[in-house]
């Protein structure tokens, strides 16, 4: 009879534990069938090195920080076919003052950049599928403050929670190239989000926009003067012989 | 006396609706329109009407410079002139001189600008921006069965107990009185009597109690090694999709941008959560919020009452919730920018959660999303059964992808393969080879 009754108590706790851990629990990952290399030793993104499962336990780097900023003035590599212009550093610095307002580090600080960015123009031409390619990112980027239309009526801007001034695309391209690479005010440097290529792409979305003359696509091969005979002289900005040399 | 009593409220109702127009005639006059037209333009970036900002705020500053006797017109045009000549209400300024460059408005628009700022009053919150109670069925659908094992299992303690306390009685009684005692009818025996007696309910019980516990317990067992349906880890920081993306409708890419070029979507960093809430301290649906945000002020060294970088910087531990296994080769890009498959594919609508979780395929396959197309799938989410099954039902747009025009110039060459390939007038990501062991093992 006794033994009786201890089968059936350890018959309770197993039950019990087997079923308690049925119970949904948010915070757990739920059962691995052999830890099942979830955790990699390899070199991967987001991976806690110290929370691989090895024979040797690795406590000393538990917990530490595995997204880090590259070294300063580092070149990204962006494929063998990338155009190298577009990795190199931006030449144009950012003020002393945006060291605190904007945490902009670099190696050396200008306080005329901001106004000598300016007379920067667009070096890729307002071909239809950069416009194209610009708009998907301005999209994504930036209308939920500047709006459709540039007019800093976006979803964010009518809440008003950021409002961005309404006038902001009137600005030179270069400027506006200078100030989504450091950041402007209350918005911060979008240099991680875009890179320049990226950066230029939206550039020219915003000049179309306000009436730039988009060159089709298969005027691509031909030469600048051709392509002005074509669309016209127009336009502004992308058309000056500056913009075109070397493209 | 009726007569009268309407007659008073008529004329009580007239004065009404004649000072209301006057209110509205007065609010909406055109400087006062022009005034915020204005303001937008010039001033908003850096200044607010009633907050700090990048600027200091503006109502009230017309009364402080007039009270100091000062020359405001001059200094909104040329603010680094006033400074140098060390006038009192611009050295009183608590920012940095020159950090406002001149302005170039005249002194009728700054007076516009000025009227519009004394006059503004903070607008009223949102009142139904977010809808709290989304998915309330998924939250909590085990609990009850918890709560009826651990009835079970004190039912049976206390029986079982009952049944040793029974016992040692017995045996202090043989002691006491030294000869065999005769055992009363035991609760067990007559649980067994009772059970021989109503035989058929017993079995019928029996089974359905069998039953369900081998139902439940196999369905349990079966998710050991899935991917859990529902995990939801705590997070270092409360963040809230159901508020950004949602509410605020910033696209999944803006923080998630790195999921057009690279293997992993990428957790935000903090410069990134920074480019808004540099300027956004305070959350609009309360304090919680606002502590919320002070944990990412602190992660990004800003100092909110200075405004300023500190550059004491300190890591965020996000917790991973999408982990796949080491060896299986997945890459975002792919298959957000090349296959142009939705987030919402995988991960579920997130416009409606908080923090990240995951998602089911049931769940994914009832979801109905204005202006997109989900693949509907059958196996568990995130299993190898459910990639390839993908992989062989889902069209593959080849249009305007150089990569697949090479395909299909080879494929012309053999004409039978072509043939098998096309049969169902459909490109699957299978016939490329999206079945090939080492397309993700390697």
């Amino acid at each position: 009879m006794n033994i009786n009754y201890i089968h059936k108590i350890a018959a309770g706790i197993a039950l019990t534990v087997v079923f308690s851990s049925c119970v949904k629990n948010e915070n757990s990952f739920g059962y691995e069938y052999m830890p099942d290399m979830y955790r990699s030793p390899a070199q991967e993104a987001y991976v806690d090195y110290g929370e691989v499962r090895s024979w040797k336990s690795n406590d000393s780097i538990k917990n530490t920080q595995s997204a880090k900023l590259p070294p300063m003035g580092t070149i990204p590599f962006q494929g063998a076919n990338a155009d190298p212009a577009y990795s190199m550093p931006y030449k144009r610095l950012p003020s002393k003052a945006m060291i605190v307002t904007h945490s902009a580090m670099s190696l050396e600080y200008s306080d005329e950049d901001y106004d000598a960015s300016a007379l920067d123009v667009n070096p890729m031409r307002m071909f239809e599928s950069n416009v194209e390619h610009g708009k998907q990112l301005y999209t994504t980027f930036c209308d939920h403050c500047h709006g459709e239309k540039g007019a800093g009526d976006g979803i964010i801007a009518e809440k008003g929670l950021i409002v961005p001034p309404s006038n902001a695309f009137t600005k030179a391209e270069g400027q506006m190239f200078y100030s989504i690479t450091y950041g402007k005010g209350d918005m911060g440097s979008h240099a991680s989000q875009l890179n320049q290529k990226e950066r230029w792409q939206v550039i020219s979305y915003i000049k179309s926009m306000s009436g730039g003359v988009v060159i089709p696509d298969a005027l691509k091969t031909l030469e600048m003067e051709k392509v002005t005979d074509i669309i016209g002289t127009g336009s502004t900005v992308e058309l000056l012989p500056e913009t075109l040399a070397g493209h | 006396m009726n007569l009268f009593l309407l007659k008073k409220l008529k004329t009580k109702d007239l004065t009404l609706g004649l000072s209301f127009l006057f209110f509205m005639l007065i609010s909406f006059s055109s400087t006062a329109q022009d005034g915020k037209a204005l303001f937008k333009q010039n001033c908003a970036a850096c200044h607010k009407p009633l907050k700090d900002g990048t600027g200091p705020a503006l109502q009230g500053a017309k009364a402080k410079w007039e009270a100091a006797g000062d020359d405001i017109y001059a200094w909104v045009n040329n603010p680094q002139a006033q400074y140098d000549a060390g006038v009192e209400s611009a050295l009183a300024i608590q920012y940095q001189p020159g950090g406002m460059a001149g302005i170039g408005v005249s002194k009728e628009e700054i007076d516009a600008i000025l009227k519009y700022v004394d006059e503004y009053t903070a607008p009223l919150p949102p009142v139904t921006a977010i809808n709290t109670t989304a998915n309330p069925g998924t939250e909590q659908n085990n609990s009850w069965l918890m709560w009826l094992i651990i009835g079970g299992i004190l039912a049976m303690l206390i029986v079982a107990l009952w049944g040793v306390r029974k016992q040692l009685y017995y045996a202090v009684k043989e002691k006491e009185e030294g000869k065999e005692v005769e055992e009363e009818e035991s609760f067990g025996s007559e649980v067994k009597s009772w059970m021989g007696r109503n035989l058929k309910l017993v079995s019928v019980l029996g089974f359905v109690i069998t039953g369900t516990l081998v139902y439940y317990g196999a369905e349990e067992l079966y998710k050991v090694g899935l991917v859990p349906e529902g995990y939801n880890p705590e997070q270092p920081i409360a963040f809230s999709h159901k508020i950004h993306a949602g509410a605020n409708e910033i696209d999944c890419q803006y923080c998630h941008n790195s999921v057009s070029k690279s293997k992993s979507a990428g957790i935000p960093t903090v410069n990134v959560c920074m480019n808004c809430h540099k300027a956004i301290g305070e959350a609009t649906s309360g304090e919680k919020g606002t502590a919320e945000i002070a944990k990412i002020h602190k992660a990004a060294g800003w100092d909110p009452d200075k405004r300023q970088y500190t550059g004491k910087t300190e890591p965020i531990r996000w917790v991973k919730v999408h982990n796949m296994p080491d060896h299986v080769y997945f890459n975002h890009s792919q298959h957000v920018t090349v296959g142009e498959i939705e987030c919402e594919n995988c991960h579920g609508d997130v416009k409606t959660y908080t923090t990240g979780k995951i998602s089911g395929t049931e769940t994914i396959n009832n979801l109905e999303l204005e202006g997109k197309k989900l693949v509907k799938l059958s196996r568990p989410l995130l299993t190898m059964g459910w990639c390839i099954e993908c992989h062989a039902t889902a069209d593959v747009s080849t249009k305007g992808n150089k990569y697949y025009d090479e395909i299909h110039d080879r494929l012309k060459k053999d004409k039978e393969l072509y043939k098998s390939v096309m049969e169902d007038g459909k490109v699957k990501v299978k016939e490329f080879g999206g079945w090939e062991c080492s397309k993700c093992h390697y």
